[in-house]
């Protein structure tokens, strides 16, 4: 009975994960909050003129982000960057 | 931006039912849940060049992951937040966010409307109390309609109150 081997299908990521690696996707999840709170703003400033409700938006959408960035942060320090 | 001429008088804001963001909040449920469920059929062979941790790693990609999640879910409230009919004395102006970067807006002259009806169709909507708004007009477009609207019983009667008011005028 033939049999087939996965030895040529063994590979490697070319690029190494390193802390300095994990300190850009820090950064550029840090960019996408920001732009995506940007966006926010815009629309909602834009449209309604309200800026009571624009604000609170902007305080929920950055502090429930903050709290994901922190843990992130957190994770990446003890990853080593 | 929402502009009311000079002597126009807002009257009401008509949104979706809150119940509508559930189907996307569940999918993002399951995406957040999805990485377990594929880690483990990662064929054993691929070799990862991790300089640290993997177990940290895994934490700090699965957080990123759930931020992302988080963006997604920000960008469906505002995308359902800015679909809304605003009643005027005068108008109704139909705004309908189709994406980040899309936006149909509709305007109807009171006086236009020829005919309101609803649509409540399914346990759930009758339960929670939302439906369709169907106004008929006579104007080019046809028919505007404003799907899963909150109480659309209520809805109804403060058109027509409305569209009484005009008319009587």
């Amino acid at each position: 009975m033939n049999s087939i081997s996965l030895e040529p299908f063994i590979f490697t990521i070319p690029l190494t994960i390193t802390g300095e690696v994990v300190l850009w996707l820090l950064w550029l999840l840090v960019g996408l909050v920001g732009l995506t709170a940007f966006i926010i703003t815009y629309h909602m400033y834009s449209f309604t003129r309200s800026a009571g409700s624009t604000t609170l938006l902007i305080i929920i959408h950055y502090g429930i982000s903050a709290v994901f960035l922190i843990a992130a942060t957190a994770a990446a320090f003890l990853f080593g960057i | 931006m929402i502009e009311l001429q000079k002597d126009e008088q807002y009257l009401y804001t008509f949104r979706r039912h809150p119940i509508v963001l559930l189907p996307a909040i569940i999918i993002l449920l399951v995406f957040a849940a999805l990485p377990f469920f594929i880690i483990p059929y990662i064929p054993a062979n691929i070799i990862l060049p991790i300089a640290g941790d993997p177990a940290n790693l895994f934490t700090f990609l699965y957080i990123a992951w759930l931020t992302l999640l988080w963006l997604a879910l920000s960008i469906v409230f505002i995308d359902h937040w800015l679909d809304m009919w605003i009643i005027t004395d005068k108008r109704l102006l139909d705004f309908e966010q189709l994406g980040l970067f899309n936006r149909e807006t509709a305007v109807l002259r009171i006086e236009q409307i020829q005919d309101i009806s609803i649509e409540v169709k399914g346990v759930i909507p009758t339960f929670l109390n939302y439906g369709d708004i169907h106004v008929q007009t006579a104007g080019a477009n046809k028919e505007f309609v404003l799907h899963n609207i909150n109480n659309p019983i209520n809805a109804k009667k403060i058109l027509y109150d409305v569209y009484s008011k005009k008319v009587d005028n």
